[in-house]
């Protein structure tokens, strides 16, 4: 086996020393012991001796210096045996494994009582000072808040136009807007909606913000003013955010198309959606964060109570009491004095004559009939 | 740039060129040797006159000086192991930084003593001490310190030249080799204080703006210690200041307290062992300036004899691990 001659640290003062020459001649037998070079440090010259038997194999020039620990020979097992000099290992590589915090992200998480594996986890990227800051003020995972400063509004704060934000962005979203482009007192400065494809995009030029959940801050960074929900296809997402926002202590806009008609003596809660064409008559009294679709008409001396949304086209006589939750499809007339109940469905077409008792499913019975002509 | 030994080197020269009153004494300083750790190198060639070497005396050799500086020269001397330095004690302490007031001022001492300081180089118990804390709170005794962010050289012309005291000068042996760091490079950030006239304090930072996490004070060799965190700690977004006085006595209190007011979290450096240390009295001083959010860490020496075994001195002395380890728990 080959062995290989290093160059030993003889004074601790000097990591360099020169080769002053060899003592061996290449390819000459060397025993254990005997010297094989002269070697100058700063200090002294000293001789360098074999530590093990071989046939002597010189690998560096004399006359150059060479580092402490360098292999500047070999002792080979027998003559003229080829000799490479070996490669040293080279240093481990960095770890490149991501980092799940810096240090200071893991200082004020202790400091501030903030659980790092399970905002890490929820970040999936590296938690900075920044998150743990983000975090302590409740807005941890948040996408940055668009400017709540507005050059105009918080310059002149009376008489300013209403700030709506929008919840939901879908089709009842589009009849909202189409309907705030003629009402002069209110505008839409924002939509939020859980479907993230719609993030960062625009309806009709407003903003989708982001998920339900931004409202809060929103509010907090008195972004808006009022909210008001678009949603008129699930009366249980109506309910759902109408609690949640209101018990947030955030106010509830009506949006009136100007078109629609409210006469004297109505009275309106709040959080509802009128559009096109509706009439509410005089005396009427409807509750909070209902949807009424084109051409709904609501009586005299009606009573509405919450959360119930109507299709287009839905007639009611006077004195129709209609209770909470109620789904209303399109094109249904109801009869003087008639009461709904709460948490019924009426689909569309029906006349209601009769009263309908609470968590009851009305539907016409009247089949479209179709036969060939035979006169022509 | 030029390393620490380099601008000593030419400070040198140029100072022995330019002041006829500049002698350099010290043991084996003349060529080809030029001392043990090569400042001198060359010297004794260029100005054999006013190049002396000397018997193995230091308490001789601080004498000798202090009697060329009476009488109107500005020697500088060589100890050429700070372990050594015990040896001039008697001279220094009860002669040299006294003559100026026992004489009422008629007489100046305008002395240099320089000497490597410090441990990494496996040399053992008796050749790796940093025994200035011997020397610190010894009246009229100024005790210079420059670190890897200083300019040597600049400072040992000021202390030379126009110094009319004793100045001790410690040169870090593990700093001889390695470039200075005089210029601003991200993510390190240097500030010269004005500080004590000709020592200059050095704000070094790893931060461009607000306000520091931690303020690191520390001189000499601890420099070296401090450097690799300034970029190591960046990355972990930690903002370090590191105040780095040229001069460690007589402290300049007021740079030091304004370091520390900046993040009010301090971390001490220091080579020589803990007890009674120059820490201790940084300590002090600041608590008497300022209240601290947590209470000041002090990185130093373990309190024995340095082995000459490398995997056992670096066990004795401060490591940058202490040092980052300490940074975390004022921190915490």
């Amino acid at each position: 086996m080959t062995h290989f001659v290093r160059v030993p640290l003889v004074n601790v003062n000097d990591d360099v020393m020169t080769l002053v020459e060899w003592l061996k001649a290449p390819g000459a037998p060397v025993r254990r012991g005997e010297s094989l070079a002269l070697l100058e440090s700063t200090k002294a010259t000293s001789e360098l001796e074999a530590e093990d038997s071989g046939y002597f194999a010189p690998l560096v020039d004399a006359g150059l210096e060479v580092r402490v620990g360098q292999v500047i020979a070999a002792l080979t097992a027998r003559p003229d045996e080829p000799v490479s000099i070996p490669v040293e290992a080279p240093a481990a590589a960095p770890t490149t494994s991501a980092r799940r915090w810096t240090k200071k992200a893991e200082i004020l998480a202790k400091r501030y009582g903030a659980d790092l594996e399970a905002l890490a986890a929820q970040k999936g990227d590296t938690l900075t000072e920044q998150d743990i800051e983000d975090f302590r003020a409740g807005r941890f995972g948040r996408k940055p808040a668009p400017a709540a400063r507005d050059l105009v509004d918080d310059v002149y704060p009376t008489n300013k136009v209403q700030r709506l934000l929008i919840l939901g962005a879908g089709r009842g979203a589009v009849q909202i807007l189409d309907a705030l482009t003629r009402i002069p007192g209110q505008r839409c400065v924002g939509l939020l909606d859980d479907d993230t494809s719609v993030h960062g995009k625009t309806v009709m030029g407003c903003p989708v913000l982001g998920a339900m959940g931004e409202g809060a801050r929103l509010w907090q960074e008195h972004f808006f003013d009022a909210v008001i929900i678009s949603i008129s296809t699930s009366i249980k997402a109506r309910v759902k955010l109408f609690q949640q926002y209101t018990s947030a202590g955030i106010p509830f806009a009506n949006v009136i198309d100007p078109s629609a008609l409210v006469m004297t003596s109505a009275s309106l809660g709040t959080g509802n959606v009128i559009l096109a064409l509706c009439h509410i008559g005089t005396c009427a009294a409807i509750g909070d964060n209902n949807f009424l679709s084109a051409r709904t008409h609501i009586e005299h001396h009606n009573i509405m109570g919450d959360h119930c949304t109507f299709g287009p086209g839905v007639f009611t006589s006077s004195r129709v009491k209609i209770g909470q939750r109620v789904k209303f499809g399109t094109g249904i007339f109801i009869e003087p004095g008639i009461t709904v109940g709460d948490d019924s469905i009426v689909a569309s077409g029906a006349v209601l004559t009769r009263h309908i008792p609470a968590r009851t499913i009305v539907k016409m019975k009247t089949a479209v009939q179709l036969r060939e002509r035979t006169d022509l | 740039m030029v390393t620490y030994l380099e601008d000593l080197q030419r400070s040198l020269h140029a100072l022995l060129a330019e002041d006829e009153r500049v002698y350099l004494l010290g043991e084996d300083v003349l060529d080809p040797y030029g001392g043990a750790f090569k400042v001198v190198k060359g010297l004794s060639s260029a100005y054999p006159q006013r190049v002396i070497t000397t018997p193995i005396s230091e308490a001789g050799i601080v004498g000798v000086g202090t009697g060329m500086a009476l009488r109107g020269l500005r020697p500088i001397v060589e100890i050429m192991f700070g372990d050594f330095i015990t040896l001039t004690a008697d001279q220094i302490v009860n002669y040299a930084t006294k003559f100026q007031a026992m004489y009422n001022g008629q007489a100046a001492v305008p002395l240099v003593v320089r000497t490597p300081m410090g441990g990494g180089r496996g040399y053992g118990p008796t050749h790796s001490q940093s025994l200035e804390k011997l020397f610190l709170g010894v009246p009229h005794l100024r005790i210079a310190a420059p670190s890897l962010y200083h300019a040597p050289g600049a400072m040992l012309r000021h202390a030379t030249l126009h110094d009319e005291g004793v100045v001790l000068f410690l040169e870090h042996k593990l700093l001889y080799p390695v470039k200075l760091v005089t210029q601003s490079a991200p993510p390190v950030y240097l500030e010269t204080l004005p500080g004590t006239a000709g020592y200059p304090t050095l704000l070094v930072r790893n931060y461009r703006q607000g306000a520091p996490d931690v303020t690191v004070i520390g001189y000499g060799g601890a420099s070296l210690l401090v450097h690799p965190l300034l970029a190591s700690l960046a990355d972990e977004e930690i903002r370090l200041l590191v105040c780095v006085p040229g001069c460690i006595q007589p402290l300049p209190v007021a740079d030091l307290v304004e370091a520390a007011r900046a993040s009010r979290r301090v971390v001490i450096v220091e080579e020589g062992t803990r007890a009674f240390g120059w820490g201790a009295e940084v300590a002090a001083t600041l608590a008497a300036e300022l209240t601290l959010h947590a209470p000041a860490r002090r990185v130093a020496a373990l309190d024995t004899v340095i082995p000459a075994a490398k995997g056992l001195e670096s066990l004795v002395l401060p490591a940058a691990q202490s040092v980052e380890d300490a940074i975390y728990e004022v921190l915490a």
